[in-house]
Parts: C-alpha cells; sequence; structure tokens
C-alpha cells in the first residue's frame, strides 16, 4: 500500500469523526438542553461535553497526523483487495433479514438470509445449501423458543413458527 | 472446619449433584449463545429454584452463572461473537488462534484459565470474605470513578496500532452510552426526535454487530477461493505443561485482578478481563504476539474473569451488597429461598455458606469435563466451509440482538453497529475499544457526577482520597508512558 493511500485514509477517517464530533457538541447547545436537569449539580450535557472536548482532539491529531504524512499505525486493511460490490450485498442481504423478521417471522426471515449470504459468498451447493438453510434457522428458532422460552417473532402462517 | 463437613454432607447428595452437573451443562450452553448472558441464563433457570430446596437452589445458580462466564469464550474463540461481554477480551486472541487451525488449542488454553481462575477465586472467597468485603466498602464513587477512568485508559494499551485511534474508539463508546436517558435525571439526550432511541443503545446488540457482523461484512469482501485456507482441528488440546510453567505469572495476576475486581461492586467480570489483558500485553515477554493468537492474552481474560465468579460473591453473601446484576438476581433467589445475606449470613447460616463455597470447586471441576466433552462438537462447526459459517453467523448475531428486550429496533442497532465495526477495522480503529467504552461509560459519568456533587464540584478533591490518588496517578502513568517511551529510546540512541 503507497503511503498517499493511507495518508487519504487517515485524513478521511480524521476529517469523518471531527465533523460527526462537531456537530454533535453544536447539538449539546440545543435550547432544549437547557431545560434540563435543572436542579442538579451538573446537568446532563457535561458529561457529553468532555468526551466531545476529548473526541474533537484526538479526531484533530488523528487529522493532522494524516495531512502530514505521518501515519499512525501500519496495520491497516488493504482496501484495495476488498469486493465492495459482495460487501454492501452482504449488508443489504443481512438488513434486509433484518427487516423481513418482524414480517415473515424469525425462521422464514432467516432461511432465506442463511441462504442469500451464503450464496453471495460463494457457495453454490445446492446439496448442502438447502438443508442447511432450512436447518439451521429451525434449530436456533427450537433452542431459543422451546427450550429457552424466548418469544421470536411468528409467520402468520404456521402459529408460533 | 467445624463446617466443612456438614457442609459435604448437604453438597454430596443425589439431587444437589444432579442440579449442578444439569446447571453447569446448561450455563455453558447459555453462554456460547450469544445475546442471552449471564443474567438472562440466570433469570431462565430461576423458576426452577422454586421447588427445590436452599441448597439445591444455590448450587444450581452458581453453576449457570461459572457455567456460562465461561461458556462466553467458546463462542469468542470459535466466532468471534462473545456470548457474554465477559469474553469480549477473549476475542482478541482467541479468534487468531483459532482462525490459524489451533481452535482446539485456543479453547484449552481458555477452560484451564477459567477453571484455574474459578478456583483462585474461592479461595479468596473462604479466607478473604470478610476482610475484603470491609475494604470495598471504602471504594465510594471517587475511588470507583478513578478505578474506571483506569480501565479505560488501559484502552491504549489494548488497542492493537495506533493508542491516539484507541482512545478516540474508546470515547466514540463513552459518547455512543450517552444517548438516551440521563442517569441520574433521566433527561433524554441525542435521541434526535427518534423515540426508539429514548432508551439509549443496548449494549448486546452493539456488541453482536460490532464483532460478528462487521466479521461477516468484512469476509464477504475477502475472495473466497473454494478451498478454506486453514484446516481446523477438531476437538480439545491442552497445552504442554512446559507451556503453562512459563505463564504463572500472567495467571496469577490475572487471577488476582479478577478476585480484587470481584469484590469491587459494580464493577464486574467485563472490566476485570480487560484491565487484566492490557496488564498482560504490557507486561508479558510475549507482548509483541498479542493480538495474533498469543495464549497470554486468552489466559488473562478467561482467568480474570472467571476469578470475578467468587470474588463478586463476597459483598453479596458477607455484606448483603450485590455488586452488579448478576448478584442481584442471585440474591434475589437467596432471599426467597429464606436466606438472608449480610453479616448475620455466615452465622446463622454456615452450612449453606460452605455447602456454597464447596460447591464452586465442584462447579469449576465440571466445567472443565462440560468443555471437553463439549468441544468436539464446538468446533466442528469451525470446518464448515467459510460462506456456510458466516451466513450461520450471521443468524446467530441477529437472534442474539434480539432476544435481549424482544424489541426489533436492536436488530437495526446490531445491523448498524456492524457496519459501524466494519468502517473501524478498514480505517485500523480497535473495535474493542469501543466495547469497552459503551459497557463502562453509565458508570463512569454516574460516579463523576457522583463525586462532584460529594466534593461540592472540586474536581482536585479527587486527588485527597489516597486509593482514588494511586489509581488516578497510574492512569497519568499509562498516558504519558508512549511519550516518555519514545522520548527515552531517543536519547539512548542519541547518546550510542
Amino acid at each position: 500500500m503507497n503511503s498517499s493511500n493511507r495518508i487519504n485514509r487517515e485524513t478521511v477517517f480524521g476529517v469523518l469523526a471531527l465533523l460527526v464530533g462537531a456537530g454533535f457538541f453544536w447539538s449539546t447547545f440545543d435550547p432544549a438542553y437547557d431545560v434540563l436537569g435543572r436542579g442538579t449539580a451538573r446537568g446532563p450535557m457535561f458529561f457529553p461535553r468532555i468526551l466531545l472536548v476529548v473526541w474533537l482532539g484526538l479526531a484533530g491529531i488523528l487529522t493532522f497526523r494524516g495531512l502530514t504524512g505521518r501515519p499512525l499505525d501500519e496495520g491497516t486493511t488493504d482496501l484495495r483487495h476488498l469486493q465492495w460490490s459482495r460487501i454492501i450485498a452482504t449488508i443489504v442481504i443481512v438488513a434486509v433479514g433484518a427487516w423481513a423478521i418482524g414480517i415473515v417471522g424469525f425462521a422464514f426471515a432467516m432461511m432465506l438470509t442463511t441462504a442469500a449470504v451464503s450464496i453471495t459468498l460463494g457457495w453454490r451447493r445446492p446439496l448442502i445449501l438447502v438443508p442447511l438453510c432450512v436447518g439451521w434457522p429451525l434449530v436456533v428458532w427450537y433452542v431459543f423458543t422451546e427450550l429457552l422460552r424466548f418469544s421470536l417473532p411468528s409467520s402468520p402462517w404456521f402459529g408460533t413458527l | 472446619m467445624e463446617h466443612v463437613f456438614p457442609a459435604l454432607e448437604l453438597l454430596l447428595r443425589f439431587d444437589t449433584l444432579l442440579v449442578a452437573i444439569a446447571g453447569t451443562v446448561a450455563g455453558v450452553l447459555m453462554g456460547v449463545l450469544p445475546g442471552v448472558g449471564s443474567v438472562l441464563a440466570l433469570t431462565v433457570v430461576l423458576p426452577f429454584t422454586f421447588s427445590m430446596g436452599q441448597v439445591p437452589s444455590v448450587v444450581l445458580l452458581l453453576a449457570v452463572y461459572c457455567g456460562s462466564v465461561y461458556g462466553g469464550s467458546v463462542s469468542a474463540i470459535l466466532i468471534n461473537t462473545p456470548g457474554t461481554p465477559q469474553s469480549a477480551a477473549t476475542c482478541l486472541d482467541g479468534y487468531p488462534m483459532a482462525r490459524r487451525g489451533d481452535a482446539d488449542l485456543a479453547l484449552g488454553w481458555a477452560t484451564v484459565a477459567s477453571v484455574i481462575g474459578g478456583l483462585f477465586s474461592i479461595v479468596v472467597l473462604v479466607l478473604a470474605a470478610p476482610q475484603l468485603a470491609a475494604f470495598a466498602l471504602q471504594f465510594g464513587p471517587i475511588e470507583t470513578f478513578s478505578l474506571i477512568l483506569l480501565a479505560l485508559t488501559c484502552i491504549a494499551t489494548v488497542s492493537r496500532g495506533s493508542m491516539i485511534k484507541g482512545l478516540l474508539a474508546g470515547v466514540v463508546g463513552l459518547f455512543l452510552a450517552m444517548i438516551g436517558p440521563d442517569i441520574m435525571t433521566g433527561d433524554i439526550r441525542f435521541t434526535f426526535d427518534m423515540f426508539q432511541l429514548s432508551s439509549g443503545i443496548t449494549q448486546v446488540p452493539a456488541l453482536v454487530g460490532i464483532f460478528a457482523l462487521s466479521e461477516v461484512f468484512l469476509r464477504a469482501g475477502s475472495r473466497w477461493t473454494g478451498v478454506d485456507e486453514v484446516k481446523v482441528r477438531v476437538g480439545f488440546r491442552v497445552a504442554p505443561w512446559s507451556e503453562w510453567k512459563k505463564r504463572w505469572k500472567v495467571i496469577l495476576k490475572s487471577c488476582g485482578f479478577g478476585s480484587f475486581i470481584g469484590v469491587l461492586p459494580g464493577t464486574g467480570a467485563t472490566v476485570a478481563s480487560f484491565i487484566s489483558y492490557a496488564d498482560a500485553k504490557r507486561t508479558s515477554p510475549r507482548k509483541d504476539k498479542f493480538g495474533t493468537g498469543e495464549p497470554d492474552g486468552i489466559i488473562a481474560s478467561e482467568a480474570a474473569n472467571n476469578a470475578v465468579t467468587g470474588g463478586a460473591l463476597v459483598p453479596t453473601l458477607a455484606l448483603g451488597i450485590p455488586g452488579d446484576a448478576i448478584t442481584a438476581v442471585m440474591m434475589s433467589t437467596l432471599l426467597i429461598q429464606g436466606i438472608t445475606p449480610g453479616v448475620r449470613l455466615f452465622v446463622d447460616n454456615p452450612d449453606i455458606v460452605y455447602a456454597a463455597f464447596l460447591s464452586l470447586i465442584l462447579i469449576n471441576v465440571l466445567i472443565f469435563f462440560v468443555a471437553w466433552g463439549g468441544a468436539h462438537i464446538f468446533t466442528r462447526l469451525l470446518r464448515l466451509p467459510e460462506p456456510l459459517l458466516m451466513a450461520c453467523v450471521a443468524v446467530l448475531a441477529l437472534v442474539g440482538a434480539y432476544v435481549v428486550r424482544g424489541n426489533p429496533f436492536d436488530l437495526i442497532i446490531a445491523v448498524g453497529a456492524g457496519i459501524l465495526g466494519l468502517l473501524m477495522r478498514l480505517g485500523g480503529f480497535p473495535p474493542a475499544t469501543l466495547v469497552i467504552g459503551l459497557i463502562l461509560a453509565p458508570q463512569l459519568e454516574e460516579t463523576l457526577r457522583q463525586g462532584l456533587i460529594v466534593t461540592n464540584g472540586s474536581f482536585l478533591e479527587f486527588f485527597a482520597s489516597p486509593l482514588a490518588l494511586v489509581f488516578l496517578m497510574t492512569t497519568v502513568m499509562l498516558l504519558a508512558w508512549p511519550l516518555l517511551r519514545k522520548k527515552y529510546s531517543r536519547k539512548n540512541k542519541t547518546l550510542l
């Protein structure tokens, strides 16, 4: 990995942290918080402001190191060899799977998620894929609902399943 | 000794032994499952105690408690998902060891370290319960704040790579815990009109997202060639005696950290394991290998978090003060059973107290055999091809995130935390430090504000407490150490 790539990454993360931290710090002066915690020695914004000052200071150092070309560490992942399309697809699949839990129930949503994640990550053999995609969510569902008595969202079709 | 034999008689009954075995197995299994954790595990078995006698119910709770603390390490090692927050530090070296094919050895290190930690804490509990309980009473908000600040500063040494990035990740974790109700006034903060955030960010969904889902996302980005590069050894393997012998200092110190921190109200196994890990990383002769699958890292975390189990019972049993949610659940069960913890407990119910102590020894031995037997099943999970394993991990992570509160919003938190964890890994920020911050923040804020009330708003008066002074000075030295070390090495180079 060349140094300019590293500097860019350090700077990007530093600037991002600065912007987010500054946004949060600015929000602590929202008039809505003025009325909160009245009567206590230290209000609810006392501690968050201390944290955000430290946050901004550290983000400032990070940005400065990035801009001046002095990287802070050597162990970051090489971004050039990552397959971004697969990362984004997996994030979308997991997010949709999580959303679908409330609609088709835990077991069915997870069957689809297991299949989609496996295929996206490169597994194509149906003889193993199908039993795993059906069996694993059912085992997890059974352990949590029947043995541990947790309530997981059910489908509109099969009672508690 | 006069109480030991009657206590043994109570313990060695068939029903009590059966309860100990069943409780240990159940505790380990529930610890393995992400999201269940010790508190939920205890809550699940709580109704079973209603139909039991005093000793079996105490034994059941202790077995589930100790078993679940150990069980968390299994999933931390095998799938980088700590089954319980106490095992988060175990991921740092246990998972890399499993990834290079030595999952059986990693489980062996974790199990033996856990058992040693557990047994050590029993010795502490038996020998020093009243004295330690009295010492723990000296910890007011100022001392507790200073100790937690020290624990957080250890972030810098836990971090692999840059200390600045480690500290920034820790501060972000602390800040994320500020979302939701103010711990002292109840005022809602940083929700930006999102009602779902008004109860704050739950720890477990954030934790499984940051560790497990981010791993799934990151591995999705690397090309899978159709053959897994590493052949995982199935089973359970204990390292040779020579390996253990050269690590006795790490073991002893970790047990000490765990037992001492366990005694302090409100700190617990997570703090103990991270402080112990940080100390081992700073002082171990093999410190350069930390984060790559170094056994010292696994020992430090596991011996400490299991040593907490005995320590945490000290204030609960000797003073009637539960130090955390786990001991609070246990104490409520004791009260239901007609046992009142406190200074009179050792006088009024000595047989039960000693039966509890002896059962802890039995339970720790049982943990070894449950781990040995279960390892063959657990490690087979890693033989699954990577795409299938990652799909299974995603399912476990989502169910772990959901079951804590049964709130669908926690699934969003888990996925969001997964994306944040991915970004942190890509940027070289250590995710573990964010988790430490998230876990310790409420207590840090509460004790700081309580301390300022005690001192009429003067932070300088915090230094008047000798204990706090020691902790704060150590914190300052830890922060200044990298700068001093750099300056010292430069000076040495100039002299040469």
